[in-house]
Formats: C-alpha cells, sequence, structure tokens
C-alpha cells in the first residue's frame, strides 16, 4: 500500500489520525477512573462500605458509637450507641447540633420509652440495661440535604462529637 | 431549581461516560445492550426526579433534557472544534484492502467487524476486495468497493 493512496484517503474521509488517538488516549484514562470509582464505591468512599465507618468513645468511656460517617441523601445509614447509665433510672440520650436538624432519625431501636424535642435538641429515654451492662441502641439517620453535618451524642456528662459528610 | 440542576448532572455524566465508552457502544445494539440501556435508564430515574414524582417536576426534567440536547446540536452545528470533540471524525481502518492494525487495535475493531460490514452492505467477502473501510461516528463501519480493473 502506497503511503499517498492512505493520504490522500485520510483526505477524502476528514480523518484527523493525531486529533483521534487523544480522543483514544482520553477514553482509556476514563476506563481507568471508571474502574477507580468502582472500587472506591465497593471501598466506601461514597458510603455504605469499610471506609465509610467511624467510631468514637468518650473520654470517661461511658459512651461509645459507631457509625457511617460518609452517607447519601435518601439513604439510610446506621449509628449504634452503646452506653451506661450515669446512675439508677431511665437512660437519657441526647442528640445535639445537626443530629437535631438536617439529619432525620427514620428509625429507633428499642423502642425508646419517652422522647422529648427542643431546638437543636432531641432526648430520648431508655428503660436503664440491667446492672453492670451496657445498653445497645440503634439509631437510622437519614439525611435530605448534602453537606456537612456536625452533631453530638451525649449521656449524662459523656459526649461524643459526630461528623457525616452528606453526598448528594 | 435543583430538578434543573439534577437533570443538568445527569446529562452531563452520560455524555461524558457515553463518550469515554466510546462510539461502537452505540451502534449494533445486542439484546444486552438493549437491556443495559434499560437499565441505566431506570438507574437516573430516581436521581433525576429525587422524591418529587409530581407532574410538573417530570415535565421540567423532560423540558431541561430536551433543552440541553438543542443546545448541544446548536453548538456542534456552530463551532467546529466542538462537534469534533463530542462526536469524533471518521478512521480509517483498511485502504486497498490492507488492515491497518494499529488504528483497529485502538479502535477496538477486528477483522471479522470489517468482513461482516463488507458482507452486509456491499456483498464482499475478502479483504482484498475492499478499497476503503472507515470507523464513522455514528460508529459504523462503511465499506467503500475496490473499482473493478
Amino acid at each position: 500500500m502506497a503511503p499517498t493512496q492512505l493520504q490522500e484517503a485520510s483526505r477524502l474521509v476528514g480523518e484527523d489520525l493525531a486529533f483521534q488517538r487523544r480522543v483514544w488516549r482520553f477514553q482509556r484514562i476514563g476506563w481507568g477512573a471508571m474502574a477507580l470509582v468502582v472500587l472506591l464505591g465497593m471501598a466506601g468512599v461514597f458510603g455504605g462500605g469499610p471506609l465509610a465507618q467511624a467510631s468514637a468513645r468518650s473520654a470517661d468511656g461511658a459512651i461509645e458509637a459507631e457509625w457511617e460517617w460518609i452517607e447519601r441523601i435518601g439513604r439510610d445509614s446506621q449509628l449504634r450507641i452503646r452506653g451506661l447509665a450515669p446512675h439508677r433510672g431511665p437512660l437519657e440520650l441526647r442528640l445535639e447540633g445537626g443530629l437535631a436538624g438536617p439529619v432525620e432519625i427514620s428509625g429507633i431501636e428499642p423502642q425508646p420509652a419517652g422522647e422529648s424535642r427542643a431546638p437543636g435538641r432531641i432526648w430520648l429515654r431508655f428503660d436503664p440495661p440491667p446492672e453492670g451492662e451496657r445498653a445497645e441502641i440503634l439509631l437510622k439517620l437519614r439525611s435530605s440535604r448534602p453537606g456537612i453535618v456536625s452533631g453530638q451524642l451525649a449521656i449524662g456528662e459523656a459526649a461524643i462529637p459526630l461528623r457525616l459528610v452528606v453526598l448528594p | 431549581m435543583e430538578s434543573v440542576l439534577r437533570a443538568v448532572a445527569i446529562y452531563v455524566a452520560l455524555t461524558l461516560l457515553f463518550r469515554i465508552t466510546g462510539r461502537r457502544s452505540m451502534s449494533h445494539i445486542t439484546t444486552f445492550d438493549f437491556v443495559l440501556l434499560l437499565v441505566v435508564g431506570e438507574a437516573t430515574q430516581q436521581s433525576l426526579l429525587g422524591e418529587d414524582f409530581s407532574l410538573t417536576n417530570g415535565l421540567l426534567v423532560i423540558a431541561t433534557l430536551l433543552g440541553l440536547d438543542v443546545a448541544m446540536r446548536w453548538l456542534k452545528a456552530r463551532h467546529r472544534p466542538a462537534d469534533r470533540i463530542l462526536e469524533g471524525l471518521p478512521t480509517i481502518l483498511v485502504v486497498d484492502g490492507q488492515p491497518l492494525q494499529d488504528r483497529m487495535r485502538e479502535a477496538r475493531i477486528c477483522e471479522d467487524e470489517i468482513l461482516q460490514s463488507a458482507r452486509e452492505n456491499q456483498g464482499l467477502t475478502r479483504m482484498e476486495e475492499i478499497r476503503l473501510a472507515v470507523l464513522e461516528v455514528s460508529g459504523t463501519i462503511a465499506i467503500i468497493p475496490r473499482r473493478p480493473e
């Protein structure tokens, strides 16, 4: 095949091979990016995976929490709380800041014995755990707006700050 | 406002993703490709509408998508570089019966596909009978037969 034949054909069909090669390179980079997005998604970078998990414990050890710090709009995430009642009587869990505002509580296990609300604050009262045992409470959280939500969980004087990144 | 932004985001993301996957993927649709398109539509539906399933929201999203499509066509017609970037250019795969292997590899097209197009469109059965095979921007392979000597 003579090179002039290819040049002539190239001119006839309006080909620009250098440009097309750049497009192919862009596509290959794009495939890599798509694979990376899938891997990151499996790892939990967009919520719902190991990298999205966070845990914290108050300084006195009275309250522990595990939650998903990366969240998506419209998806339920779990906030698992283990806490000791500060003294005899009901265990009162306090949710403050963003946990009582932009984030909605879509489910509570076990059902609280009582609940009261004030702007920026929710109190949930539970039956106290058996002597020497920790109460385990599961809250299902759902966000309706993207952004960063900061709040605090507290039982008595013990408190844990919580931060959630809500993706659109 | 939010519905319009959602529609714009989905349109841009889908345009980019389909551009990345390549023009071959949208031509010669197989049964699986068809199912894949339905699944893509289903996956984007919730993102487009959110939790608002009202007629107003649906019409707003449709108007936004169609408006973007008209704007994109206008841009491609008026601005040649944009047309090249968004649609691509034809690529020659065979000249004078000789397959250009490096281009075919990069375009992810094998000789069998070129011969299939040659049979379907021109009734040709051998590579030597092809003067030009061109991968068009639509994803089809155009076959120009050699002139009889």
